[in-house]
């Protein structure tokens, strides 16, 4: 590991620690508006659709920007969390996490909302009748049956996470060690003359995250499909 | 049944919650801001000013112990950073602009902005090209006659900051009309020397601090520079910033060390009439 840069792998240690946090801070989030889309109709769902899926279709500079002036430290939103709870998230790394559940937000929604739906509601209305409320049969029935799409929905949106990079630089800027992960780091790297080689080794490496996380849900969601259409 | 269920639920519920609860105590936890950190200046520079802000950082860091902490982007997402609460230091933009606007929305005082670098537009060929090619030196004056290339490449005259000053260049030689049918826009400096390396294109305009440290280009002649518009980077001090550290700092860099280095790094010493 000698060879590698320690800036390098301070972006990659920081990079993790982001994607992760905004997964686990996403996750639920997401299960939880993909249920209501999935199970409910009511006013104003297709605005929460349509909301929930803005980030991946607005350009992600756009999407920082808004972040910044709603969450920066003289935004509405930055004020109230710094005053009410002490909590700053602009230009530290949990501003970067923020920014990479909310872009990697709708990339979770769609397959959790897929596997919600493909859940025969037969099986929870039995659950019920056996006195079961709502409540215990979205963790005991519904939740398993639609875990393969939540751990697709989980490894698709942390890799997504992992590589943001347009909302992050315009919201928390760019500072090493807080807020620079991968992708900043190899945009700054692609800044110098004689950064093209470790830009190009940094680049590898993502990809080579990305892919194993992409090629990580299809397998486990395979597993797991295999085992649940065992069962039946 | 559902009891043992909903236990083993509980438990791993509450195992959920403890890691919640410790990335969340991490996120909220204080931390100084850099601006208290002593020691410590919080540095926003335009990403093309970085490399030779870093090196000046570090020679700074050596002789002071103070470390300069660089955070690069495009001086327009900085600019508005700060604007919107940044904890920046010191900012170095790679124009005016962005920091008169700084100064309108009352970030910046007016008298905090010194210019402490100014540049030069060139014209670059690929190096097999230019060795070739009877005319060339980094001193000449650039005439009309040098503008032969079937494809230029140059920022997007429209809004790149180095594209607008190709444009204005090109007008004062009065070659405007002709060349602008010819020019290839693209969206950074960078993009510009690689079409050129790679023969993609005939000729670019560039920045002399770009032309200088591209290996596969040479620099063929410089334009004429413009009294009224110099290209200039400059840098300011932002009020919520920890500004006698900033200020330390831009001394140096402003001062015969950091004069040196940005010369070596291609810029050009402003000369003050003082």
């Amino acid at each position: 590991m000698g060879g590698i840069d320690p800036d390098a792998m301070a972006a990659l240690g920081l990079t993790v620690k982001v994607a992760a946090t905004a997964i686990v801070f996403g996750l639920p989030l997401a299960v939880a508006v993909s249920y209501l889309l999935a199970r409910y109709r009511f006013p104003g769902h297709m605005i929460l659709n349509g909301l929930v899926h803005l980030p991946l279709v607005m350009p992600p500079v756009v999407t920082g920007y808004g972040l910044l002036l709603l969450f920066g430290p003289a935004g509405p939103l930055g004020q109230f969390l710094n005053e009410a709870f002490g909590i700053t998230l602009a230009f530290r790394w949990t501003g970067a996490a923020l920014a990479a559940a909310i872009m990697a937000f709708p990339l979770m929604v769609r397959p959790i909302r897929v596997a919600i739906e493909s859940v025969d509601q037969g099986l929870e209305s039995a659950a019920e009748t056996l006195g079961a409320g709502r409540f215990l049969v979205f963790l005991t029935v519904t939740l398993p049956l639609a875990l393969p799409g939540i751990i697709a929905a989980m490894i698709l949106g942390f890799a997504k996470a992992l590589g943001e990079f347009g909302a992050t630089i315009t919201f928390v800027s760019n500072i090493p060690g807080e807020t620079r992960t991968l992708a900043l780091a190899i945009y700054s790297l692609t800044q110098s003359p004689d950064g093209d080689r470790a830009a190009l080794m940094l680049a590898g490496l993502s990809v080579a995250l990305a892919f194993a996380a992409v090629i990580g849900s299809e397998l486990v969601v395979r597993h797991m499909q295999a085992r649940l259409g065992g069962k039946r | 049944m559902i009891n043992r269920i909903g236990r083993s639920l509980c438990c791993r519920i509450l195992t959920l919650a403890f890691w919640v609860g410790a990335c969340l105590w991490g996120a909220i936890t204080p931390k100084a801001s850099f601006a208290d950190e002593r020691g410590q200046v919080l540095v926003f520079a335009a990403a093309s000013l970085k490399d030779v802000v870093e090196a000046i950082g570090r020679t700074y860091t050596e002789k002071t112990g103070v470390k300069i902490v660089v955070s690069a982007a495009g001086s327009s997402a900085l600019a508005r950073q700060i604007d919107a609460g940044a904890p920046a230091d010191l900012f170095f933009s790679a124009n005016p602009d962005w920091v008169l606007w700084l100064i309108r929305r009352g970030h910046v005082v007016e008298d905090k902005m010194t210019a402490f670098a100014a540049n030069q537009l060139v014209l670059v060929e690929a190096k097999a090209d230019a060795q070739t090619s009877a005319q060339g030196s980094d001193a000449e004056v650039i005439d009309p006659s040098f503008l032969f290339g079937q494809r230029i490449a140059v920022g997007d005259p429209d809004h790149v900051p180095v594209g607008i000053y190709a444009r204005r260049a090109l007008e004062d030689l009065g070659v405007w009309e002709d060349v602008s049918s010819r020019l290839i826009p693209v969206d950074n400096t960078r993009i510009a020397l690689t079409l050129v390396a790679r023969g993609d294109v005939d000729q670019g305009i560039v920045y002399r601090t770009d032309a200088m440290i591209a290996p596969d280009v040479a620099v063929i002649g410089f334009f004429d520079e413009d009294r009224d518009q110099p290209i200039q980077s400059v840098a300011a001090v932002p009020r919520r910033g920890n500004a006698a550290e900033a200020e330390a700092f831009l001394t140096f860099v402003t001062g015969p060390d950091g004069g040196t280095m940005l010369q070596s790094y291609g810029f050009r010493p402003i000369e003050r009439n003082e």
